[in-house]
């Protein structure tokens, strides 16, 4: 009964370039229906496709990041099928010879690292984008036709939904951090392919492997993983078999469904592209894109443990995404506490992007506010849960911590006249609990450190209260 | 020999009508094809490097600048059918 799943990932990566890949149409999403498109993208006859010099420095980009090997010589190949969406018959793309060869992205688990190794990774040109409507007609736009794609082949490392979601995110926050990809996988410049089959450990029997394609986000990936997983597994120990097919996820019926039997990759009859001659790329040219490389997360996450001295786990959270870790090295520009800063962004900030489902960079909170907010904390002009409460007022408003300080008038009360005057008040109200205390019931002192706090409507200064009024109860 | 069924096949992937007619005479065509692939791969290319062009070390990389589309009314001006601007084509079901 126990199996181990077998998965690859096949993920297209729209460039973010300024052109697509074989002409000088703009490369733009969310355009009108067919207005950046040329004779070259599609595909009338004797137009001439040139490779654009920013797709190809952008696909070495990734495969310098995703640490794989460059090829010297870029050759491009044409893959022959008949589908509307492609006007030439053939996609652009790279058989024979991928622009990226090998490669590793290493995933983090419980029980440690693990290495997802690449296949290769190449590059091609996009299809035009379908639209079917309900009268069995279909619409065509061929502005995404030509838009330069890398697609990147994993191995068949994977084991499980959790490795795959992990991988996926460690792709996503790479290919952010270089800036060669939106990657937003609802607008489509991200997109993942699953290859799966199971294997039983003992028989070693496998079930064939299947293919599951229209996977629209992470979420979509993970249930899928884990409905072919049931589904293999199922018809093994019913003495069958899968057969080896592509599958489509069906999100609202949440299963996959045959699309086609598997298209053989001799039935794509490639062959090379006679428009397009192979490149030589010089090495120097290699090099200097490695050179223009940005820190990458793992090498940030390094540099933030010895930096600031930060726990493994804090400088993995800060480093995910780059605009988090910009974030966290921009407010220690005001503030210098890298452990206080990194409480609140891994505490409260966090927390309220997380249930408001934004990155930092949509929210209203800047940098120097954050290092303000702090800095009263620090000087003990407000206690930490007034704190809490600004910096929610911070992400409502957009405010500087000083104005909605001063304008709730929140300042926190460290007078030590105006406090004993609270606590008095307090404890006359609440003579039982002192006895209470006096008879070892420990819970009665932070029954009364409540009422106090509650009477200075949260201002009053905790450490000083709770000095104040053990001085004072044991005087009476 | 090839067999009637791969040339229905390749036919099919490929989009060309062949008749029954034709059948037998493109059995006959593809074989001799077949046969002189089978002849050239005799050559031992072991240790020769590979050759796509002969014009070698000319194609450059294009800089793209500006651009160069073209109206929607000039794309759209040879189709038979079009709907809000898209090409308008009857379902294709994979």
């Amino acid at each position: 009964m126990a199996y181990k799943t077998i998965i690859g990932l096949e993920i297209h990566v729209e460039l973010a370039t300024k052109h697509k890949i074989f002409c000088n149409c703009p490369n733009e999403y969310g355009a009108e229906a067919n207005t950046l498109v040329c004779p070259i993208c599609l595909g009338l006859p004797g137009a001439l496709p040139v490779l654009d010099k920013e797709a190809l420095e952008y696909g070495i980009k990734a495969g310098i990041a995703f640490n794989g090997s460059i090829s010297n010589i870029i050759k491009m190949d044409r893959k022959n099928y008949f589908y509307p969406d492609l006007t030439k018959g053939y996609q652009i793309s790279q058989a024979e010879i991928p622009f990226c060869d090998g490669g590793y992205i290493e995933i983090e688990l419980e029980e440690g690292t693990k290495k997802i190794t690449l296949n290769r990774i190449h590059i091609e040109e996009d299809t035009g984008k379908q639209l079917h409507s309900e009268d069995g007609m279909t619409l065509i736009d061929f502005n995404r036709a030509g838009v330069p794609l890398i697609e990147i082949v994993t191995n068949p490392d994977i084991n499980s939904a959790e490795e795959a979601k992990l991988f996926l995110d460690k792709l996503r926050a790479i290919l952010k951090y270089i800036g060669v990809s939106n990657v937003k996988m609802e607008e489509g410049s991200l997109r993942c392919d699953v290859n799966i089959n199971v294997v039983n450990t003992k028989s070693n029997v496998k079930s064939n492997i299947t293919e599951i394609k229209n996977l629209n986000s992470f979420k979509a990936v993970v249930k899928a993983i884990e409905f072919e997983e049931k589904r293999h597994i199922e018809l093994l120990e019913a003495g069958s078999n899968t057969d080896r097919e592509t599958r489509r996820w069906d999100e609202t019926k949440g299963e996959t469904i045959i699309m086609r039997k598997k298209f053989g990759v001799s039935d794509y009859r490639f062959a090379e592209d006679g428009d397009i001659p192979p490149i030589k790329i010089a090495g120097e040219w290699i090099e200097e894109i490695r050179k223009s490389l940005p820190e990458l997360p793992h090498a940030k996450k390094e540099r933030f443990i010895k930096e600031y001295n930060l726990s493994d786990y804090d400088a993995g959270v800060l480093t995910q995404s780059k605009e988090l870790s910009i974030f966290f090295e921009d407010t220690l520009k005001y503030i210098d506490d890298s452990k206080l800063v990194s409480n609140w962004i891994m505490g409260d900030v966090l927390r309220r992007l997380n249930d408001d489902e934004i990155e930092i960079e949509e929210s209203n909170l800047k940098p120097k506010d954050l290092a303000e907010l702090l800095i009263l904390i620090r000087d003990g002009k407000i206690n930490n849960n007034t704190g809490k409460k600004v910096l929610k007022e911070m992400f409502d408003t957009g405010k500087s911590p000083e104005t909605i300080v001063k304008e709730k008038g929140l300042i926190q009360i460290s007078d030590e006249g105006a406090l004993k005057e609270i606590i008095e008040k307090v404890l006359s109200e609440n003579e039982q609990s002192i006895i209470d205390y006096k008879n070892g019931k420990d819970r009665a002192l932070g029954f009364l450190v409540g009422q106090i706090m509650k009477a200075s409507r949260g201002k009053a200064n905790p450490q000083l209260v709770n000095k104040m009024l053990l001085e004072i109860i044991n005087e009476r | 020999m090839v067999s009637k069924e791969d040339i229905m096949y390749i036919a099919d992937i490929a989009k060309l009508n062949i008749s029954t007619d034709e059948l037998d005479s493109a059995i006959e065509k593809f074989t001799q094809l077949l046969k002189f692939v089978d002849k050239i791969k005799e050559v031992d290319t072991e240790n020769v490097e590979p050759t796509y062009q002969v014009n070698d070390d000319t194609y450059i990389l294009k800089d793209y600048e500006g651009n160069a589309t073209l109206t929607r009314e000039e794309v759209l001006q040879n189709t038979k059918e079009q709907k809000y601007g898209y090409f308008k084509i009857m379902k294709v079901v994979e």
